[in-house]
């Protein structure tokens, strides 16, 4: 019997889990993948808006702007790398007034320190930028952070806090009596709590449906990306977004906390909701739109490619309420963009509604802190002491990422129960890098192999069903 | 009729050989060399074998083997499942004999690298 | 911070890092280290188990692990020092930062560095090919080192994209162990592997080959359920209506190696941007003064041998530069003509006391050419190329003293003369 259960550990579930552990509750998050991050939270541009661009009066103004206030504090806890580039709305000749409509919507959402600025200044802060461009509209309040470092350091945080998290657990049904939630089903298991908290990304309408509560639709949007070689470093220094063209906010140029280079992203809406493939159109579209932005990208310096399914809500709003239908299930849907900047401002907010159902008292041994060792940023003296500790942070594993084999024991002795290679990658960034992952992975399939005491064909890229590799040769060993 | 291509200069010669009367007649070949490549791949073609065998006490599970000489290409199944049915134990020396006659071809399986015994494992 | 000091530090304990230390030690360079990332030596050859190394430099036909175990032993005969397991994290002219599980953080003075830290795989994310991110999809050195070093298999329904000769080496070995390869898909209307790999990885284990093809699109979402090919036009886009569906459960992929070149750059030394590997001249000197690089880090090589011979004269250039004996006063620039993909060196340092070894790939197969190279309107050199293609390296030699008065820059062009059949 659980006080809260949390469907969904992406970072919306995370972030909530993370907020409700400061309190003397016992809470789970189910998680149908085998990690946390594994869907949305995984692919979208990592960017903590700075609020200018929601409607005024929305929940995503509100929790924008708040969100974006609490991540310096947040990341600084969490041990998050947090990157305070800024972002530019860039506007090309005729746009202008495009900028001053952002401007003065930001200014009622609250957003602090934002300017319009010439072109001269553009290029100033902006070498690269396209020479159509004529002016900006300049929001130093934006960020940037990977989304899955992000989620994982709120999800261990829970962790440590007693938080329980359960994978591979997808959720088939939601269990009422008599217009109260009494807990889930996941396959044969049932899990008790008067409390159930749907933050399914884009299958939540379909479990608010399960649960007989107010009916929304969420219709999954694609967004596809090109991941650029660090070497592009430098490339862009702010986030780089068009003027706003229909729906989405365009193709942007973003630069990650890693040094990478981001552009992205398309805007598909698609009936399928694990349709996470990139398509010929949509990387072709990336590479005609981005110049509108820069000059002189370097496409050879691609490395990767991912897409990604933004849960879009049927009123275009966040979807953040406890069920008038039914007692104990609270809705939080709908979480597109600006999620990722909202996550906490949201937790905040479910936790207040959680306070509307059970009483809330502080827990004693909280801990705000966590705690990860990521080598290549110690200085020499620290890294040096580390290896005299343990060895194992003196033996470089993925070389592109200099990441060290005591990181990935750390991250398989870590907070959440994870083996993958994916869920590694997440932790360590072993294998995110130029190789992607093919210098690495023969290494990494030993290691969680001898670690776990499991046949390294029992080693997965991303849970059931995706085995690096199909067995042992079939040599004398057998005898 | 089988047709084979040349691999014994960069020139690729396709060359067809056909049996007539019990002789076999050559076409394609733009030299000697193409006649006696195709005849020989025609006749009893013949590969160098490599792989590699079951290593105990070793860093590596595997140790690289190859055939010391070409096997006739129709034995090259038989020979892995020789193969695949040995287990050495390191230490091992390059050119150390592993197999002797290797299935029936005459021909011994040799280690293609030396190495060391090593009890703890590698990493 | 352990701190140590050598007068000549070679990264990288593959072919080329092995051959450079041990010419190095052979003209008379009393203190020389090896930095070897794996915890062994030979680099790459240690999982290339094929035979087909050697023939050039050895005279015999070895396997990669012999010519490894050849230039291995010879080393365990000298006292070169060897580090394994040792990662370079930094390099700036004159040092080395490195790290490893037994000493930690190590600065490593050095004379003269030569760079031998070889090349890594294009990956899918490089050629952005469509589709999910399955298991299954590697490139084919990764799964080469998981068949034939960890004794592991990476699939069991194999479609390969590329047929370089890693890719068709793959194919055979892969089927050799029980697996069925489905086909070898290669963009280029030619096969950029040899035809000895075609014939004996491919035709003899009835493998086809489609040349003009591309995957297009890679599914599943756990573990990958196909691929879809597609035959491609003239400018390489897949042609609509061509498509085919191959069921598998791996893709390997054989498209390409880049030169590994984030250490060099770290150091200043610029870098070409057709080879993708640093500028050098005929001493094997890159732009930044005593730092010499060899083998793949330079151009990626097909014949091993090659690697060899150029990490020689890489080392007799570093030693010369440790003694002062490199004059360097003036520096001309050898250009890729017509039909010439690249030249290496990419300059020569002058005055010219020695013979010069150019190297260079031809842009398309030719049949008959002959390689010139001029000065201006005055050729210094030509050598008959019967048959030239892309996948082979092509050499030319420059005598002794044939640049004498030479102008501002040399040319290497390829010409295909219909007379010259």
């Amino acid at each position: 019997m659980f006080d809260v259960i949390i469907i969904g550990a992406g970072v919306i579930g995370s972030a909530i889990a993370w907020r409700l552990a400061r309190h003397d509750l016992n809470v789970a998050v189910v998680e149908r993948d085998d990690d946390v991050a594994s869907a949305t939270s995984k692919a979208n541009s990592g960017i903590i808006h700075a609020g200018y661009d929601p409607e005024p009066g929305t929940l995503k103004a509100g929790l924008n702007v708040r969100g974006n206030k609490l991540y310096p504090d947040l990341c600084r806890e969490l041990g998050v790398d947090y990157l305070a580039c800024g972002s530019m709305v860039i506007a090309h000749e005729g746009q202008e007034e495009k900028l001053e409509k952002l401007l003065l919507r930001g200014r009622q959402n609250g957003v602090e320190d934002m300017a319009i600025i010439s072109r001269d200044k553009l290029l100033d802060m902006e070498p690269n930028v396209a020479a159509e461009a004529t002016s900006a509209l300049y929001a130093p309040s934006a960020a940037v952070v990977s989304p899955y470092q992000l989620t994982v350091a709120l999800a261990e945080n829970a962790a440590l806090n007693g938080v329980e998290f359960m994978f591979n657990t997808p959720v088939e049904d939601v269990l009422v009596e008599e217009g109260r939630v009494t807990g889930v089903r996941c396959g044969e298991n049932i899990f008790a709590a008067p409390i159930v908290i749907n933050a399914a990304g884009v299958h939540a309408d379909r479990l608010a449906q399960l649960a007989g509560a107010e009916r929304y639709d969420i219709t999954p949007r694609k967004g596809e990306y090109l991941l650029l070689d660090k070497a592009m470093e430098g490339f862009v220094r702010q986030v780089l977004f068009p003027v706003p063209r229909g729906s989405s906010k365009g193709v942007l140029v973003v630069p990650t906390v890693e040094g990478n280079i981001l552009a992205g992203p398309t805007a598909w809406d698609t009936e399928d909701r694990e349709d996470v493939a990139t398509t010929p159109q949509g990387l072709e579209e990336i590479r005609r739109e981005a110049p509108w932005l820069v000059s002189g990208i370097s496409w050879g310096k691609v490395i990767g490619s991912f897409a990604g399914l933004r849960a879009v809500a049927d009123n275009d709003d966040f979807i953040i309420r406890a069920s008038a239908r039914v007692n104990g299930w609270i809705d939080v849907g709908g979480i597109q963009s600006p999620g990722l900047a909202s996550a906490p401002a949201i937790a905040e907010r479910v936790e207040h509604l959680v306070g509307g159902l059970t009483e809330l008292n502080p827990r004693q041994d909280h801990v705000t802190q966590r705690k990860s060792p990521r080598v290549s940023q110690l200085d020499r003296m620290k890294r040096q002491q580390l290896i005299e500790k343990d060895s194992a942070f003196g033996r470089i594993v993925c070389r592109c990422e200099d990441v060290s084999e005591g990181e990935v024991l750390a991250a398989l002795a870590g907070a959440l129960p994870v083996c993958s290679l994916d869920a590694l990658k997440r932790r360590t960034r072993a294998g995110t890098g130029r190789c992607q992952g093919g210098f690495c992975v023969p290494r990494l399939v030993a290691i969680i192999s001898r670690e776990k005491g499991i046949p390294p064909h029992q080693v997965t890229k991303k849970g059931p069903g995706s085995p690096v590799v199909s067995g042992w040769l079939d040599k004398g060993w057998k005898q | 009729m089988k047709e084979f291509t040349c691999i014994v200069c960069p020139r690729s010669c396709r060359v067809k050989v056909r049996e007539e009367d019990g002789e076999l007649a050559f076409d394609g070949h733009q030299c000697k060399r193409g006649e006696t490549y195709a005849r020989e791949e025609y006749t009893n073609p013949v590969r160098i074998l490599t792989s590699t065998v079951a290593l105990s006490h070793g860093p590596l599970p595997l140790l690289p083997v190859r055939t010391a000489r070409p096997v006739p290409k129709g034995m090259l199944e038989k020979c892995m499942e020789e193969i695949n049915s040995v287990v050495v134990e390191a230490p091992v020396r390059v050119g150390q004999v592993i197999v002797r006659d290797l299935a029936s071809t005459g021909v011994d399986l040799v280690a293609t690298r030396s190495i060391g015994r090593w009890s703890q494992g590698r990493c | 911070m352990n701190r140590v000091k050598y007068s000549m530090v070679v990264i990288g304990g593959g072919p080329a890092g092995l051959a450079a230390a041990l010419e190095a030690r052979e003209l008379g360079c009393q203190d020389v280290l090896i930095v070897e990332r794996d915890w062994e030596l030979g680099g790459i050859l240690q999982q290339c188990i094929h035979n087909g190394f050697g023939l050039h430099l050895l005279g015999e036909e070895l396997t990669g692990g012999e010519y490894a175990q050849h230039f291995i032993d010879q080393l365990a005969q000298t006292d070169i020092e060897v580090m394994t397991d040792t990662m370079v994290i930094h390099l700036a002219p004159g040092l080395i930062t490195a790290v490893n599980p037994q000493q930690g953080l190590l600065e490593i003075e050095a004379g003269a560095i030569v760079l031998a830290m070889g090349c890594r795989e294009r990956t899918r994310g490089a050629i952005s090919i469509p589709g999910t991110r399955p298991a299954g999809v590697m490139t084919a050195g990764t799964a080469q080192r998981l068949l034939n070093m960890e004794g592991l298999m990476p699939g069991k329904r194999i479609v390969i994209l590329g047929s370089g000769d890693i890719g068709l080496i793959m194919a055979r070995r892969l089927t050799l162990e029980g697996a069925k390869v489905e086909a070898v898909a290669e963009l280029m209307p030619w096969s950029s592997g040899l035809t000895r790999n075609i014939v004996q990885c491919l035709d003899d284990f009835d493998i086809p080959l489609l040349l003009s093809h591309t995957v297009v699109a890679v599914h599943g979402s756990q573990r990958l359920e196909g691929v879809t090919l597609a035959r491609v036009d003239d400018n390489f886009k897949p042609i609509a209506g061509s498509e085919r569906h191959i069921p598998c459960d791996t893709l390997l992929l054989s498209v390409g190696l880049i030169p590994e070149n984030e250490l060099s750059q770290q150091a200043g030394v610029e870098l070409d941007s057709t080879t993708g590997g640093p500028l050098v001249d005929q001493h094997l000197q890159t732009t930044v003064p005593g730092i010499f690089a060899c083998g793949n880090v330079v151009h990626v090589h097909d014949l091993v041998d090659n690697v060899s011979l150029e990490a020689q004269r890489a080392a007799a250039g570093a030693v010369r530069w440790l003694k002062s004996e490199i004059a360097r006063q003036k520096t001309i620039p050898v250009q890729a003509g017509e039909g010439v993909g690249y030249v290496v060196p990419q300059r020569i340092s002058l005055p010219q006391p020695d013979e010069i070894t150019l190297l260079f790939r031809v842009k398309r197969p030719m049949v008959g050419a002959t390689a010139v190279v001029t000065d201006g309107e005055k050729q210094v050199a030509s050598k008959k190329l019967p048959f030239a293609r892309p996948a082979e390296m092509a050499e030319l030699v420059l005598e002794k003293g044939s640049l004498e008065g030479c102008g501002e820059q040399l040319e290497v062009s390829v010409v295909e003369r219909s007379d010259s059949r």
